[in-house]
């Protein structure tokens, strides 16, 4: 059973020079306890994504079509207007990108915990406090940090501190928007380690989104690989990381370091950027920068579903192995636009 | 602070010194002889070298004493603080309404973002921010008073009536029934810049991340904007609050002329057009040190506000 | 940049407005002797003798003052006194707050300090007074307000120039062109200078206004100008000529009305020019 199905879901945002495709045509589940990744380059829409799971979106976005069902509900129907109001942050909350600016300055912590306890909780403001002490017992800050301003914390406190506002009212889903991204490597992987043990302990689901596929290979059990608005592939992360269909998984795969791989050490940048989505090309979106299009993609790709749960947009997928070995060589990627 | 109000005192000792035309004989005119001349300069010390006088401005100033006005042959610290709380009272009632009424106009603007609401209702507030204070003063007077008859056409009383104290004045109908129109003409002026600082500030905060967080929390919309983004908005108009204080003691001039309201602006006027000139230094000196006063009480008041800035000074 | 204003005017009603009005009064200052019927200062006499206080009519447009002088040519040569001191004084303020914001942001160290210092002493010393005290000593005349705005006000633009220059000072290509060699001098005119002018444009159309408003007050308390005509001393005619008594509105709505458009129509302008310069505030 899914605790959350996306079907479908197209977003485009507003502006004076048109409608900016941001999302489209996104469909992806999520099971208990289970660590969804979401990765992809800046601008391919999964901040967008991540944020309209929680119905909060920009003034100049709106949700085109598609469905998001929790619990096989549709948040997304204004039917539903009460129920989605009652899954806001008791269901499903979120871990924005910078932590920086996510609490208000003029208030305390205690004040912000108490609030969300309180109000959204209905807890009184006893138990409000000590939920208060045992989550940032949790996340691993002293309590006694509860009496502090917002700016009074380092970023991975800060950072701490989200993750616990996020954790209070219990929720099933948590989803992170590129939560280690301004944080030193250490701290990070205390981050992350600290997402483990809590999706261990207190069955979470989450949803982590980040541009960075080493965050990824560390945590997640799923991956989505999202291009220009798009999912492209999707899959196990150790069938998307080690055989990987997509020439654009492939790509990624070159542009990072990783120490612990056997294969030899070169980074390979993919050449070219992301096409515009004010008006976006017809057919595979990546087809402009893949080094292994055809005429075929010019018509958009199916979906192509292996075993394993691995699934992939791409109308070579059948050559993959191939194109795999074509793809580990840097010639391949270089001078190809 | 105090380095500010020596510089500018001292400014003023010198202006009132150097500038063309010898304040004396602006006053004595040529009906005095020789000999009452020569009096009236050594009563004032005005034989003195400039040192010399520079040194009795500081000292006597220093002790409160602001010398004696030509007109009245009254000590001018008197003068000053018989009129001031006139001044106070208008000042503060006008600026306090003008502030409630920006401060909610401005919140309300801000969330009417985009509408016509906002359209119409930000040429109107830059109107009456264009608008000269006594020339709103004199259409008020015109229609309401001259025509319509409903509030009296100036001063603090009615001819005749005497306040016996502050007190007397402030717990009096009659004042207040003075008071009306001359404060929410000023009002009407000042309201603009609350109203649209407040605006703007409210339109930033909204953006803020924490306001995003705050909706996706499921907080109600009130919650949000009263306690979140006006709260953080709040901040900069505070100041503000101060700072027009001390502005609007200077610029309540214009508005106490219209209304005959005997404050320290309109004794300033008088002041420089009877060539008075220790009354008319005294004044402008009293109005500068209230203006540099609630400037330094302007940023005091910031670092308590912010809990960023208080941090970083205590640290 | 010049590409950028017009599309500015094209998208922003406000600013467009502000420039018409502008324009319309410009118009009307240059042609003010074609446009008004009467010398503005002359008393008139008709068949019953002196035409004063006389209604609105077809031969005096709004009338006459007390002293029979035609409302209507008044008001139109206002235009001059008004415009004149208004870009004098928006010209002192732009020139001044730029060149102090410059070298002060640019040089920092003491002369930052120093000129901080100054601008705190002369953000001490209460505007419309000081004016007044001037106008007392140095006789009436329009440049009174020139000469008070131009001591007094610069601070305001100056600190936010100084400011934007504090942060264009640490870019790259400053610190490129200094290692190439360029003078000081250069830089603040070549490089620094431009991202500048929005500033200085947006405090000087400001200043027009605040300038305006100053000259009415100052005329309206009796220190003005007796020999030029302008929409303050206009007010300060009616006021002392009882018209408010008398219920003259023709006499003194119209010259407060002119001086709303023309201080709004600055505003409006550099409204407008906000959205260029902070871009991040829309939406």
């Amino acid at each position: 059973m899914n605790l959350l199905s996306i079907n479908n879901l197209n977003v485009h945002y507003f502006g004076s020079q048109g409608a900016t495709k941001a999302v489209e045509d996104v469909s992806l589940s999520l099971k208990e306890g289970e660590l969804l990744g979401i990765v992809g380059e800046s601008g391919c829409g999964k901040t967008t994504l991540a944020r309209s799971i929680t119905g909060v979106i920009a003034p100049t976005a709106k949700i085109i079509s598609g469905e998001i069902l929790y619990k096989d509900i549709n948040i997304l129907d204004p039917k539903n207007k009460t129920k989605a109001q009652n899954v806001k942050w008791k269901e499903i909350s979120f871990i924005p990108q910078s932590a920086m600016n996510s609490l208000d300055p003029v208030y305390k912590i205690r004040d912000q915990m108490r609030e969300v306890l309180m109000i959204r909780g209905g807890f009184n403001q006893k138990k409000a406090d000590e939920k208060s002490s045992y989550l940032f017992d949790l996340v691993g800050i002293d309590d006694k940090r509860l009496r502090d301003y917002p700016h009074q914390f380092s970023g991975g406190m800060k950072q701490r501190v989200a993750i616990a506002m996020a954790i209070a009212l219990d929720p099933k889903i948590v989803i992170a928007d590129e939560p280690v991204t301004a944080l030193d490597v250490i701290v990070q992987r205390q981050i992350l380690d600290l997402f483990d043990k809590l999706k261990k302990s207190l069955n979470l689901s989450i949803i982590l989104v980040t541009h960075d596929i080493s965050v990824i290979a560390y945590t997640c059990q799923k991956v989505a690989v999202m291009y220009a608005g798009e999912i492209i592939e999707m899959g196990k992360v150790q069938s998307v990381l080690e055989r990987p269909l997509h020439p654009y998984t492939m790509g990624l795969n070159n542009a990072f370091p990783d120490l612990l791989s056997k294969k030899s050490d070169f980074l390979v940048p993919i050449e070219g950027s992301p096409p515009n989505l004010l008006n976006p090309p017809t057919g595979c979106r990546f087809k402009m920068r893949c080094p292994f299009s055809q005429v075929q993609c010019n018509n958009k790709p199916e979906k192509f579903k292996l075993s394993d749960q691995h699934q992939v947009s791409c109308w070579r997928e059948n050559e993959s192995e191939q194109i795999r070995i074509k793809a580990s060589q840097a010639s391949t990627w270089v001078n190809n636009v | 602070m105090l380095f500010v109000l020596w510089a500018v005192a001292t400014i003023i000792f010198f202006m009132f010194r150097l500038m063309p035309g010898s304040p004396l004989t602006a006053f004595i005119g040529t009906t005095f002889t020789e000999e009452q001349h020569d009096l009236l300069v050594k009563k004032f010390g005005l034989d003195k070298s400039l040192f010399e006088q520079y040194f009795l401005f500081v000292t006597n100033t220093l002790q409160g004493n602001l010398g004696l006005s030509f007109a009245y042959n009254k000590p001018v610290i008197g003068m000053i603080l018989e009129v001031l709380p006139n001044s106070i009272i208008l000042t503060l009632f006008s600026l306090m309404i003008a502030y409630v009424f920006g401060i909610i106009g401005g919140a309300y603007l801000a969330w009417k973002r985009a509408t016509w609401v906002e359209g119409v209702g930000i040429p109107i507030v830059l109107a009456t921010r264009s608008a000269p204070e006594f020339w709103l003063g004199m259409i008020a007077l015109a229609l309401l008073s001259f025509q319509l008859d409903i509030f009296p056409a100036g001063g603090t009383s009615a001819p005749g009536d005497i306040y016996y104290s502050t007190l007397d004045k402030l717990l009096d109908p009659q004042f207040y029934h003075h008071l009306i129109l001359p404060s929410l003409v000023l009002a009407v002026y000042l309201q603009g810049l609350p109203l649209l600082l407040m605006r703007s500030n409210m339109l930033e905060v909204m953006q803020e991340d924490f306001i995003f967080m705050s909706k996706m929390k499921g907080l109600s919309s009130w919650t949000i904007v009263i306690k979140h983004a006006a709260r953080n908005a709040l901040l900069p108009v505070a100041t503000a609050f101060t700072l027009g204080v001390g502005f609007a003691f200077g610029g309540n001039v214009v508005i106490e002329t219209v209304f005959s309201w005997p404050g320290l602006g309109r004794m300033l006027v008088f002041a420089v057009s009877a060539s008075d000139y220790p009354l008319a230094q005294g004044t402008f000196l009293f109005l500068a040190a209230i203006l540099i006063f609630m400037n330094f009480v302007a940023d005091i008041l910031y670092l308590f506000l912010d809990p960023r800035v208080s941090y970083k000074t205590r640290n | 940049m010049i590409k950028n204003l017009f599309n500015v005017l094209k998208k922003d009603p406000y600013a467009l407005t502000g420039v018409l009005i502008y324009l319309f009064f410009i118009i009307i200052a240059i042609f003010a002797d074609l446009i008004a019927p009467n010398d503005p200062l002359r008393i008139l006499f008709n068949s019953s003798g002196l035409a004063r206080n006389i209604d609105p009519g077809r031969e005096f447009l709004l009338g006459t003052t007390s002293n029979g002088r035609d409302i209507f040519s008044q008001l139109v040569h206002g235009s001059r006194n008004a415009l004149y001191v208004g870009l004098t004084a928006a010209l002192a303020v732009a020139i001044l707050g730029t060149i102090v914001g410059l070298i002060s942001g640019y040089f920092g160290g003491w002369v930052d300090n120093l000129i901080m210092r100054l601008a705190d002493i002369a953000l001490g010393i209460p505007f419309l007074p000081f004016v007044i005290v001037l106008a007392a000593f140095l006789g009436p005349s329009s440049w009174n307000v020139v000469i008070a705005i131009s001591i007094l006000l610069w601070p305001n633009s100056g600190r936010v120039i100084r400011s934007q220059v504090l942060s264009l000072r640490e870019r790259a290509y400053i610190e490129s062109a200094k290692v190439s060699g360029c003078s000081n001098l250069r830089i603040i005119f070549v490089h620094i200078g431009p991202n500048i002018l929005p500033l200085s444009f947006l405090y000087g159309s400001i200043a027009i206004g605040w300038a305006i408003l100053t000259e009415a007050s100052i005329s309206f308390l009796g220190f003005g100008p007796s020999d030029v005509i302008s929409w303050g001393y206009m007010l300060q005619d009616a006021y002392s000529s009882q018209a408010l008594s008398l219920g003259a509105y023709f006499w003194f709505i119209p010259p407060g009305v002119c001086i709303v458009l023309m201080v709004v129509a600055g505003f409006f302008i550099s409204r407008g020019y906000e959205e260029i310069l902070f871009p991040r505030i829309k939406n």
